[in-house]
């Protein structure tokens, strides 16, 4: 029995994978624009019967696509229909718009429609709408009925009229829930594609400002933007983000990382070498660093090419403090990063090892209240990570009237419960607790992951070998640090190797009128952002008010 | 930069000991004089490079030398890379083993060393070189904070009087730094890979100016706070140093410059892995990586706990051994090259 559904299974796959492969010869040549199909189209009929029977036969079974028939209004009486995705078109751009200007009697407006001109005049002269195609094939139809177009089909006619009508459901701008911020604007990406393109084009109104489109996904045909300002952006990157956005060939795209696993320059690697963001006015400043962003539709998280290594710690909110202010804030972050990586394993390698190195009070108190414990500080610490990861986890996959229960179990319960009890020590609580509020000001999520590894395969180290353990560990994540590269940026770009240009914005934030010069990391021909000596300058004694 | 790393990591720790011993209060006398011996190396190493500029020690020994003769010295210097990246293994894991962790048996140590080398060494010189760039600042801030906090403690009389036993003294003590400072013929086997060789030159002239001045006042330092014969006794007196300075609240310095100090051993002992491997490959034609990082973590894991017993004798076969055979290679064996080349060269202008 099971045999034979596996097997039948298996069939289905491969019918269905031979079906897959059709549309995909097809897609192959990425570049060209979506929706032309060059291979051997089924042109549309003549026959206005044969087109309706073909659409209605590929939409069979798609509630959502509407077919409209109707007579448009001329001496002939020429039959039309058109067909839309009702989820995905604004009905009152279809109503009020397309089919007002086709069935009102034409001959008031002095045009004359036959069977012959029908397409055209209705394209050039009736039409209102902006957006108007025309297309001769049905997966050309097809597609664009699918992208949220209507389908105008004309009685006599072997070509179909193409009005963009997108709309349907979207959710509305909103303030980013992943990279708040308290001074800066406060829309963020959404998932709609044209709404980010907007965001984008609101804050850099140039025409050097390019969207190079392309689609991805047999089945999911997903449109990707590689977005760069031309100038500021090195064009070998662009050059290289489009070809290894290319090099794809997947069946759907339903997030950035399916495009951002297979564009990275390693196989494998801890740290993130693609940043994203939700917020418009980073992604604008680093497309103005000449950067390149990568816009996928249904993601509200655009990509970023290249990044570096300090990325993990910059936020918007740098550029828009004070920069005293902001620099401090960035050293901040760097020790919590230090810390969130090193503390617990610091504290396993000198208790276990190297305890002359305790200050002698602390060593007595220490000593007392480790008394008597069953674990080992090494296993204590494991343990008591690891609890909190699981609290964390807990806590973001549940409902947050639920988190709210969960915090007060782990927080209160568990951690107060544990040393009165006398399972653990409290100096393992603190440490955890400061390590965890440590991880939490890394303003990058994805980078928070890698530290959580590293923590841990840190805390082991220090627990077999001590301070010599924590050290070959840091060495072994430098070398890998040293050896990744971010579309051929040196990850540890401003560091290593050395660009003391690059500094000025790094651990510390300059002022802008000393950021003067865009990051050399990125190339780009474009260096200066501005002339030089632009900062304030006091006014001269004796001018002004005289 | 790489090379001040390199050199800088296991000077740092032994030189103090050892020139001292030798000659007592004008020892750093004899640091400075090492360094004139390490820029004529690197002069050396130069002059090779710019001859030939695509190729590395190891390969124009063939040849200049024919193939056997060529063959047996390229083998002779694969041999001084390797004994001295053994030796600069086996410092550590003694150091290590003395100072924080007595019961963990050398093998152990030497062998994760020399993994973690090799992992950098198979990415290769890039790399390596980034590692060193990075963590120059921290190395170089180390040395120049525990100078400075030794300072404050200094006794400059107890460098007094000077040349008390006229130059002898102060000239064979200078002879293990100078070997030391002298590794800077490695230069040689990387001029190949370098985009701007001349640059090279320049911060390798940089780099030694550095260590030569660093030392310098290292052990001048170290003599003028506990006096000529203290230094000579210990195994580390620069540790010793950095454990005697107490800067207000901030005590025990020394872990701190331990654990950078290993990150710059680290450095240090995949370059030589690196070279060693570039090395096999040119004399032998091998090409499997995984053979030749595996044959050389296992031959460096074991023969690392051979040749000293403890580390009075690591320090005693460093000062009294070690700077001839070095010597060898360091000043010898490329001078002779050179003057070879030059000889050739010049038969080989005129028959054209």
């Amino acid at each position: 029995m099971l045999k034979r559904f596996w097997r039948q299974a298996v069939e289905q796959g491969k019918v269905q994978s031979s079906d897959k492969a059709q549309p995909s010869d097809k897609t192959q040549p990425q570049d060209k624009a979506p929706g032309h199909q060059p291979q051997a189209p089924q042109p549309l009929s003549v026959n206005y019967d044969a087109n309706l029977q073909a659409l209605r036969q590929i939409f069979n079974l798609c509630p959502d696509i509407v077919f409209h028939e109707f007579i448009i209004n001329s001496e002939e009486g020429i039959r039309a229909f058109i067909v839309y995705a009702s989820s995905l078109c604004d009905h009152r751009t279809i109503g009020d718009q397309l089919m007002k200007s086709i069935l009102p009697d034409s001959t008031q407006k002095g045009v004359k429609i036959t069977k012959a001109n029908a397409v055209e005049v209705l394209k050039e002269k009736l039409i209102s709408l902006a957006e108007v195609d025309i297309v001769g094939d049905l997966q050309g139809v097809e597609d664009k009925v699918l992208q949220g177009n209507a389908a105008l089909l004309v009685e006599g006619s072997a070509q179909a009229i193409i009005a963009n009508a997108r709309g349907g459901e979207k959710r509305a701008i909103s303030e980013p829930d992943t990279e708040p911020s308290i001074r800066g604007p406060k829309d963020g990406f959404v998932e709609d594609f044209e709404t980010n393109m907007t965001l984008i084009r609101r804050r850099i109104k140039t025409s050097r400002l390019k969207f190079m489109i392309t689609e991805k996904g047999k089945l999911t045909k997903t449109k990707i933007a590689i977005c760069y300002i031309e100038g500021v952006a090195n064009p070998q990157v662009v050059d290289e983000v489009r070809q290894r956005i290319e090099r794809i060939n997947n069946d759907s795209v339903l997030e950035g990382n399916y495009i951002e696993e297979n564009i990275m320059d390693e196989k494998f690697s801890l740290f993130p070498l693609i940043q994203y963001t939700e917020r418009p006015d980073k992604a604008c400043s680093c497309l103005l660093q000449g950067r390149v962003l990568i816009l996928i539709e249904n993601s509200n998280m655009p990509l970023i090419v290249p990044t570096t290594f300090i990325a993990m710690l910059q936020a918007a909110e740098d550029y828009y403090h004070n920069s005293l202010a902001a620099s401090t804030i960035r050293i901040l972050r760097f020790i919590a990063l230090n810390m969130a990586l090193l503390l617990p394993a610091v504290t396993v390698a000198v208790f276990s090892f190297h305890q002359e190195l305790l200050p002698p009070p602390l060593v007595s108190t220490v000593a007392g209240a480790r008394q008597g414990l069953p674990l080992s500080i090494s296993l204590e610490i494991i343990l008591f990570e690891f609890t909190f990861e699981l609290l964390r986890e807990a806590g973001v996959r549940l409902p947050k009237t639920i988190g709210q229960a969960i915090s007060t179990v782990g927080g209160l319960v568990i951690g107060d419960a544990a040393v009165n009890a006398g399972v653990v020590s409290p100096i393992s609580v603190i440490v955890v607790a400061i390590t965890a509020i440590a991880s939490f000001s890394v303003p990058n999520f994805e980078a928070a992951f890698s530290l959580r590894i590293l923590r841990f395969s840190l805390i082991l180290a220090a627990s077999v070998l001590g301070g010599i353990g924590i050290v070959f560990g840091l060495m072994i994540i430098l070398i890998h640090l040293c050896s990744l590269r971010s579309f051929g940026v040196p990850y540890l770009a401003p560091f290593a190797p050395l660009i003391v240009r690059d500094l000025k914005d790094s651990i510390v934030r300059v002022p802008w009128w000393a950021l003067n010069k865009r990051p050399r990391t990125n190339r780009t021909p474009n260096v200066y952002r501005k002339g030089k000596a632009q900062g304030p300058r006091k006014p001269k004694k004796g001018g002004g008010q005289s | 930069m790489i090379f001040l790393v390199t050199i800088m990591s296991t000077a740092v720790l032994f030189i103090p000991s050892i020139t001292v011993e030798k000659a007592k209060q004008c020892a750093w006398l004899a640091v400075l004089l090492s360094m004139s011996a390490g820029l004529i190396c690197l002069g050396l190493a130069n002059a090779l490079g710019k001859r030939f500029p695509q190729q590395t020690l190891v390969q124009y020994c063939e040849l200049l030398l024919g193939k056997y003769i060529g063959k047996a010295v390229a083998v002779g210097f694969f041999l001084y890379l390797f004994v001295v990246n053994n030796i600069v293994t086996r410092e550590f894991s003694d150091y290590i083993s003395i100072v924080l962790m007595p019961e963990t048996p050398i093998m152990v140590l030497n062998g994760l060393l020399a993994v973690i080398a090799v992992y950098a060494a198979a990415k290769g010189l890039e790399v390596i070189a980034r590692v060193a760039q990075f963590i120059l600042p921290l190395f170089l801030g180390s040395i120049i904070i525990i100078i400075g906090l030794g300072l404050l403690e200094a006794q400059p009389g107890k460098l007094l009087p000077l040349l008390e036993n006229g130059p002898g003294p102060v000239i064979s003590g200078a002879l293990e730094p100078a070997t030391l400072i002298g590794q800077i013929i490695i230069l040689t086997m990387i001029f190949p890979m370098i985009n701007l060789p001349q640059r090279a030159v320049k911060e390798g002239i940089i780099a030694i100016v550095w260590i030569g001045v660093l030392l310098t006042s290292l052990t001048a330092v170290t003599i003028s706070v506990f006096g000529p014969i203290l230094p000579g006794d210990q195994l580390f007196p620069f540790v010793t140093l950095a454990k005697h300075i107490k800067f207000t609240t901030i005590q025990r310095l020394e872990f701190l410059v331990i654990f950078i100090w290993v990150s710059g051993i680290v450095v240090k002992v995949s370059i030589f892995f690196y070279l060693e491997s570039v090395a096999i490959k040119q004399i032998f034609g091998l090409q499997n990586n995984i053979i030749i990082f595996g044959f050389l973590i296992v031959s460096h894991t074991l023969l690392s706990t051979l040749p000293f017993n403890n580390p009075q004798e690591t320090n005693f076969v460093l000062s009294n051994f070690w700077p001839p055979f070095a010597l060898v290679f360091e000043f010898f064996v490329p001078a002779g090259l050179l003057a070879i080349a030059i000889i050739r060269g010049k038969k080989v202008v005129l028959r054209k």
